[in-house]
């Protein structure tokens, strides 16, 4: 039972492909993340808070170049998005040509506010985390007692109280 | 007489597949469902199955049976899919993160399960059975107890009101039929996600290849006979377990394709299955505990899903009731492993006593001549 003995270059060469795997392995785990990492921004059209910046009547803000959001003062939508950069579009009312800027988004956030009123007053501030503060939570659910045999493509029951 | 006995043989051989074939004829006028539902239906069902049924091939190549192991990889998959949306990673992108996540895992897993099954041999289907559900306990202890409270979970969406432990179903929204979607193929009225099926496809010709490769023969060997693979220097119990390694992690990516298109997961029983539907499957398509090969997969999934596509509306219309449906589906599933691993132990006997009755005609026709000389 005794151990072969291994060549020293290949085991220098073996060390060399493992270590350069377990680096491909993390690359590709750090890649993935963050293209992929997923963002809610919340495009708001509210009064800033000091009153510096109104909400804008009729304005059509589009990001990434998808189908334009019409928000009127006090409108907030939702939007989602993947990766950290962005290219946000607003078209004014007024005729004036529209304001294009990219936005980066940090990449630890998940729930972000964009200030439309901010953005087009260009007040710092504009993007900033948003926090739900009295966030609902589930209803509390049983687990592990369905233990049917079932397909996979059977609806999955709750038992009854 | 030997046109009987080859009829007979062929009978044998591929009374699954015929008796299923049957049933599914049967059904489908009954139903009343058009063709070009079904074949929809089967388009989608190849994409979501057909992987997780593949990867059973290497165990049954390597003599290893049915792995019903590879629910141990289903839920290493599971995981990979909890920590994406945990960490909000969604789209194709998820999906890839979810499968880079869930390899390491599905190959300890693998590493272990292979390991047992190399201390029961002979007994190896019902040992990675009974596994499955020892390493489902242990995952039911990480999911429910340890996430959130001693791993952190970031997104309160995916866990219990009490604080730890994930919810029972997870929306998957994030990576919800995104590999379908990526390359989606609008064909004649019909939907044909095109990148699955290239997934599919490269895993076939993956599997056609690594059969040439020097391991891939030695599983071979290993499967003929692991005594004479033994006495040949091929190293049985490391090569079984790399089949079982492969398996598992084959299993980890079918389950994550088969969530993404599902859309949603049973954080706690949606691996349960994973191994019935896949050995089912495999053996609908005419596979049997020792023989398997790539079109089995294909006529397996096609066979078994048409059947539970038609039997719910089949029991809806002959007897009022699509539960009968859902129960027919349910006995098929149990019925078809039973079913095959009796006539898989009939055959074996009756080849055997055929190989006996061979031997002992040939030494009684050689009795004569030594008795001559």
């Amino acid at each position: 039972m005794s151990e072969k003995k291994v060549d020293p270059k290949i085991a220098a060469r073996r060390l060399l492909v493992r270590g350069g795997l377990v680096v491909a392995y993390v690359f590709l785990v750090g890649l993935f993340f963050v293209t992929g990492k997923g963002h809610t921004v919340l495009v708001d059209n509210k009064d800033a808070a000091d009153g510096s910046a109104v909400g804008i009547n009729g304005a059509l803000v589009s990001i990434d170049g998808r189908e334009a959001l019409e928000q009127y003062p006090g409108d907030r939508d939702i939007v989602l998005l993947k990766g950290q950069r962005h290219r946000v579009r607003i078209q004014l009312p007024s005729g004036e040509p529209p304001i294009e800027m990219s936005l980066a988004l940090p990449l630890n956030t998940d729930m972000l506010l964009l200030s439309i009123p901010k953005l087009v007053a260009k007040q710092a501030g504009y993007l900033e985390e948003f926090v739900q503060r009295d966030q609902p939570r589930p209803a509390d659910e049983k687990v592990g007692d369905n233990n049917a045999f079932t397909s996979p493509d059977a609806p999955v029951t709750t038992p009854a109280p | 007489m030997s046109g009987k006995k080859s009829l007979g043989r062929f009978l044998t051989e591929n009374a699954v597949v015929i008796l299923f074939l049957l049933i599914t004829i049967a059904a489908i006028p009954s139903s009343g469902l058009s063709i070009q539902y079904i074949l929809q239906e089967m388009i989608t069902r190849l994409g979501r199955n057909t992987f997780l049924v593949l990867a059973l091939i290497l165990p049954i190549y390597a003599g290893m049976g049915l792995n019903f192991g590879m629910t141990l990889g289903a839920m290493s998959g599971q995981l990979g899919l909890i920590l994406a949306i945990n960490f909000n990673v969604g789209g194709v992108e998820g999906l890839a993160f979810a499968a880079l996540l869930g390899t390491p895992v599905s190959v300890l897993m693998g590493y272990i399960c292979g390991s047992v099954l190399n201390k029961a041999k002979g007994r190896e289907m019902v040992t990675g059975y009974m596994l499955a559900f020892f390493i489902n306990g242990i995952y039911q202890l990480v999911i429910l107890y340890m996430m959130g409270a001693i791993f952190p979970i970031r997104s309160p969406a995916i866990l219990l009101s009490r604080g730890y432990g994930i919810r029972n179903t997870l929306n998957l929204e994030g990576v919800r039929q995104s590999l379908d979607n990526l390359l989606m193929l609008r064909l004649g009225g019909y939907a044909l996600p095109l990148a699955t099926f290239i997934v599919i496809a490269v895993l076939c010709a993956f599997v056609i290849w690594f059969k040439k490769t020097k391991l891939g023969q030695d599983m071979r060997a290993v499967g003929h006979d692991m005594t004479v693979a033994e006495s040949a220097g091929v190293p049985v119990d490391r090569t079984r377990i790399i089949a079982i390694i492969i398996s598992t992690v084959l299993a980890c990516y079918g389950q994550i394709i088969f969530l993404q298109n599902m859309g949603n997961m049973a954080t706690y029983n949606a691996h349960d299955q994973t191994s019935f539907f896949a050995v089912a499957a495999i053996l609908v398509g005419g596979a049997s505990v020792k023989k398997a090969s790539i079109p089995n997969v294909f006529i397996g999934v096609i066979l078994l899903h048409v059947l539970f596509v038609v039997t719910p509306r089949a029991g809806q219309n002959l007897f009022g009731s699509a539960m009968i449906g859902e129960y027919f589906r349910q006995f098929i599933g149990y019925g078809v492993i039973a079913l095959s691993l009796v006539l898989y132990a009939w055959r074996a006997r009756k080849d055997a006593l055929r190989a006996r009755e061979g031997l002992r005609r040939a030494s009684i026709a050689a009795a004569p001549e030594g008795a001559a000389k």
